[in-house]
């Protein structure tokens, strides 16, 4: 009787855990569909300075005290950041971000991801880092050849623009 | 003799017959359903020491997670595979468990009033142990762990907290830092299980004598289930992880990381805002749906010893003694903090001089409540004068099986908040004084008191185990205490008949008719 009673409430602890186990590991989830891949954006920029620095006078200059002569005169605050992306003549991003920093004064993050079916895409990358309104500063063309399931990475950096194919091969353009 | 009158709602009639399903097979006072507080806590004991077995084997660097893990799982698959997966599913039962004591104390109203503080401490422990489960997969550095770092790096960054995103952390295999990953072990390995048994302490501070350990069977049969389940299905990783590929179908563990798939079609700021308003409607539902809260059980010094009884039964730590202040001769004195008082009148029922033999009127007690108190209960203990016989006194509680539906000659009913508040000298005087030729008690099932500890301590009294002791005198074939739930209404009901029935031969019964 008791083992019996013991097989009994371990098949029904089976029975009650089982719903744990089986949440563990299912349904599946497919990040992406079936054929698709990944492009995220990394920007990371510093942009000018909405007024260029000044030069400072010699009379300026003596007016301030002995330890604090500096030549320049800048404003901290910096320009936001107006980033295009153009994939296969279609507009995909237009973003104008503020840099960091209470003042302004820090640069420029952007991350952005977005899911599309693999295939080859021409892509353009517009970025204006100046004061003013306006079209781009620089402007980058690319050849994406998106792999299904490859995670292509679009790296901006100060003076570098990279595109990353991605793909369990490996990291190279 | 017949039954009718206000049935229990809903929430808990299904509860109920949920619940009873395991009676027979567990008994009432084992029914895992009664203990799913503690049967977390059991989980993460278990989750503790698989652990520290898996941290002998596991290499804490990115470079070496994933290896030491597979070489864990496949070449001590009997040792370190089945300690992988008692740990991995020992914190899905955890998670599982504590989403039905929410949903339990939930249905039977038990975060309102001054139970609001578990209620209220309970809702950081949900996110503790999610974090807890997050950071845990994020250790075994395959592709679910690169799914899981880059989801949260994305909700984290839209957060003013990073100055430098996180994001950055996760472009390439090479960005990835050592740092960071060992930042990330640290917080599961020794921060969050530092957090936890911090937040459980908090939890329960305020219960009495909380039930921190289920039965030793429970912990039997959940451990041997536990075990099969991991041979059956044993707890595996994903291929290693590789950020410039987006993993195509994931063994996703829903129970943990049900919030990352989330970000695929909601902004971050979206997620963000739905789990803080969730997390926020839950932890002030007891100041949103307040319900009534009874007045706190009262002390009457001209009748309080200061003996300590109804601080050592207070399940929830609302009396202390406290030295006298009306200066007789007695020590202490009883003293109840109104903000920690359920008003179970489990205190009463501990008074020793809560004695309805007692003369004077009205009849007072040490310690009673204002809306049900010494005498009160003095003048419900009497028969219905129809000279019916057997009769018998049927005394409830407000939460067991309503008595208030049984009406016929011969019975009289009797609902307490708790059966606890009945003092056993008022079992005594119904048979004495009063009239009855028996004591039905009834109140909520064996192990799942309303109050906690209500029926344990009736039951305890009239053995003569705990005081104050039922005089031995009283013939005990005369009482009777079933503890039922609150849908077991016909049971209680068969169980009265029954006992009515005995009482019919048993020699002393006054002689009369019965319906
Ligand atoms: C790590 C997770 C948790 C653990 C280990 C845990 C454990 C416990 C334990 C041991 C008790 C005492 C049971 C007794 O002695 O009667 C308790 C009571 C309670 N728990 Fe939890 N709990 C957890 C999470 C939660 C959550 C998420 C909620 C709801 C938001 C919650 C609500 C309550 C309430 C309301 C009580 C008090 C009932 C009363 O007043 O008697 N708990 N818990």
């Amino acid at each position: 009787m008791i083992a019996l009673r013991v097989i009994g409430q371990t098949l029904v602890w089976m029975l009650l855990l089982a719903p744990a186990i089986l949440l563990a590991q299912w349904p599946l989830h497919e990040p992406l569909p079936p054929g698709y891949g990944e492009l995220r954006l990394s920007l990371v920029h510093t942009t000018q300075r909405l007024k260029p620095c000044r030069r400072l006078s010699p009379v300026e200059r003596q007016a301030l005290p002995p330890n604090m002569r500096k030549v320049e005169q800048c404003e901290r605050a910096r320009a936001p950041a107006r980033t295009w992306i153009e994939l296969a003549g279609r507009g995909l991003l237009d973003a104008t971000v503020m840099p960091k920093g209470l003042h302004n004064d820090g640069r420029v993050y952007l991350h952005r991801r977005w899911s599309m079916p693999a295939g080859r895409y021409s892509l353009v990358l517009g970025l204006r880092d100046t004061p003013g309104e306006g079209g781009p500063d620089h402007q980058h063309r690319f050849e994406l050849e998106l792999k299904p399931g490859a995670s292509a990475l679009l790296l901006v950096g100060d003076g570098t623009v990279q595109l990353l194919a991605g793909g369990a091969a490996g990291t190279g353009p | 003799m017949k039954s009718t009158g206000r049935k229990p709602g809903l929430g808990i009639s299904l509860l109920a017959r949920l619940e009873l399903l395991l009676t027979p097979l567990f008994g009432s006072i084992r029914n895992p359903f009664h203990h799913l507080g503690a049967l977390v806590v059991y989980f993460f004991w278990i989750v503790l020491v698989s652990g520290i077995y898996l941290l002998i084997f596991y290499r804490t660097s990115l470079a070496g997670a994933f290896d030491s893990v597979e070489r864990l799982t496949h070449d001590q698959w009997f040792a370190g595979g089945v300690m992988r997966s008692l740990h991995r599913y020992a914190s899905d039962a955890a998670v599982l468990v504590m989403g039905g004591h929410l949903l339990r104390e939930f249905l039977r109203g038990r975060f309102r009033g001054v139970r609001w503080y578990s209620w209220f401490t309970g809702v950081p422990l949900l996110w503790i142990v999610i974090v807890f489960g997050i950071t845990g997969y994020w250790m075994v550095w395959d592709q679910l762990a690169q799914f899981v770092a880059v989801g949260s790096a994305h909700l984290l960054d839209v957060l003013p907290v990073f100055s430098d995103p996180m994001v950055r952390s996760f472009l390439t295999n090479e960005s990835v830092s050592d740092r960071f990953f060992t930042l990330i072990a640290f917080i599961h390995l020794i921060g969050l299980p530092i957090v936890l048994v911090l937040g459980i302490w908090f939890h329960v501070l305020r219960i009495r004598l909380p039930r921190i350990n289920p039965p030793r069977t429970l912990m039997a049969g959940s451990l041997i289930g536990l075990l099969i389940l991991s041979l059956l299905v044993p707890a595996e990783s994903h291929p290693p992880a590789d950020l410039m590929i987006v993993p195509q179908s994931l063994a996703l563990d829903w129970l943990y990381l049900a919030v990352y798939p989330l970000l695929d079609h909601f902004p971050e700021r979206s997620v963000w805002a739905a789990l803080a308003g969730f997390s926020l409607l839950l932890a002030a539902l007891p100041w949103l749906w307040p319900g009534r809260r009874p007045a706190a059980a009262q002390v009457h010094l001209s009748d309080c010893t200061g003996c300590g009884y109804c601080v050592e039964d207070c399940p929830y730590g609302a009396i202390d003694l406290v030295p006298r202040t009306d200066g007789r001769k007695y020590e202490s004195e009883a003293k109840v903090t109104a903000d920690l008082c359920v008003a179970c009148g489990i205190c009463t029922g501990s008074c020793p001089s809560s004695s309805p033999f007692r003369r004077h009127e009205p009849l007072t007690t040490g310690i009673d409540l204002p809306a049900l108190t010494m005498q009160d209960i003095k003048q419900a203990i009497h028969t219905d004068g129809s000279g019916t016989h057997p009769a018998v006194l049927l005394v409830g509680c407000e939460h067991g099986v309503p008595v208030k539906r049984f009406s016929g000659p011969g019975l009289t009913t009797m609902s307490l908040p708790c059966v606890g508040m009945l003092p056993p000298a008022a079992i005594d005087y119904a048979l004495r004084v009063g009239g009855f030729d028996g004591v039905m008690l009834g109140g909520c099932a064996a192990g799942d008191c309303f109050h906690r500890y209500g029926d344990r301590w009736t039951r305890d009294r009239i053995r003569r185990a705990r005081p104050p002791l039922l005089r031995a005198r009283v013939p005990r074939d005369r009482i009777l205490m079933r503890r039922l739930k609150a849908t077991e209404h016909k049971r209680l009901f068969s169980q009265l008949k029954a006992f009515r029935h005995r009482l019919r031969q048993m020699p002393g019964t006054e002689p009369g008719g019965d319906s």
